[in-house]
């Protein structure tokens, strides 16, 4: 209903295939379920998947310096809520350029931790183009990146 | 003569907490931040059906996205459920999801 193909949720059956979870840490064996390891910490960089940017502004020189092609930068619509839109928006280019440049890929996620929090399937796309982003065009290149970073998981 | 064209809509449902008139206040308050206050009166935003839980507001087709980024821009949070061109097709919607057993 929300045009979301994907979730993420704790707990329940893990063995759902549809389901990605997001993990803090790698399982370290092979496991029935699809996840990807997420954390906001640059220093996490050589085992994560994804890392949540939060301001793009402090976190540019540590992510030249330590950055691996391949991995997901992750910005949140939540933090945007209480802040001046206009710098998470550029925030956003920002990032989206920067992925573009580096071989990364740009995540962009609701960051929801309650149901009014979730942002739909349109709600994502306004934001891209408003931040000049093809949406087609992400989604494409996120389905790809995705496909590729769950095909190298060794599965039971 | 002259042909008089209606200008095109878009109606969107809106999953909220507090009360409609505050939530739309909300959306009006921050939309006219986001995108300024010519924007905001090109949107022509209007409260069509205050619900218990779910609000649908009705903006101009030309501002549909701009109305979309506000709802998920905004504080307190609110997430669009639905958007339709008309209102009948919206309920229409909103009802099966209902029926399928939804919290709509």
């Amino acid at each position: 209903m929300l045009a979301i193909d994907r979730v993420g949720m704790a707990g329940g059956d893990l063995q759902d295939r549809q389901i990605i979870h997001r993990l803090r840490q790698s399982p370290g064996r092979a496991v029935n379920y699809q996840y990807l390891v997420v954390s906001e910490s640059v220093e996490d960089m050589p085992r994560l998947d994804v890392l949540v940017v939060k301001d793009m502004g402090r976190i540019k020189e540590k992510l030249k310096k330590k950055i691996k092609p391949g991995v997901g930068l992750e910005m949140a619509v939540v933090p945007a809520r209480k802040m001046d839109a206009g710098r998470w928006f550029s925030g956003v280019r920002e990032l989206y350029s920067y992925c573009q440049s580096s071989g990364c890929q740009f995540v962009l996620s609701s960051g929801a931790d309650s149901p009014h929090s979730m942002v739909s399937g349109q709600c994502l796309d306004a934001i891209l183009q408003t931040a000049g982003i093809e949406p087609c065009e992400h989604w494409c290149e996120m389905n790809e990146w995705l496909k590729t970073r769950l095909a190298r998981r060794v599965r039971v | 003569m002259t042909l008089k064209r209606r200008e095109k809509r878009r109606y969107i449902s809106v999953m909220h907490q507090g009360l409609p008139a505050d939530t739309f206040a909300i959306i009006e308050r921050r939309h006219a931040e986001l995108f300024g206050s010519i924007a905001s009166t090109r949107a022509s935003l209007r409260l069509i059906k205050p619900g218990d839980g779910v609000m649908i507001v009705r903006s101009s087709l030309a501002e549909a996205t701009g109305v979309l980024v506000t709802i998920a821009l905004s504080d307190p949070p609110m997430a669009t459920v639905d958007m339709s061109s008309s209102i009948k097709r919206l309920k229409r919607r909103l009802a099966k999801v209902n029926t399928a057993g939804g919290r709509f």
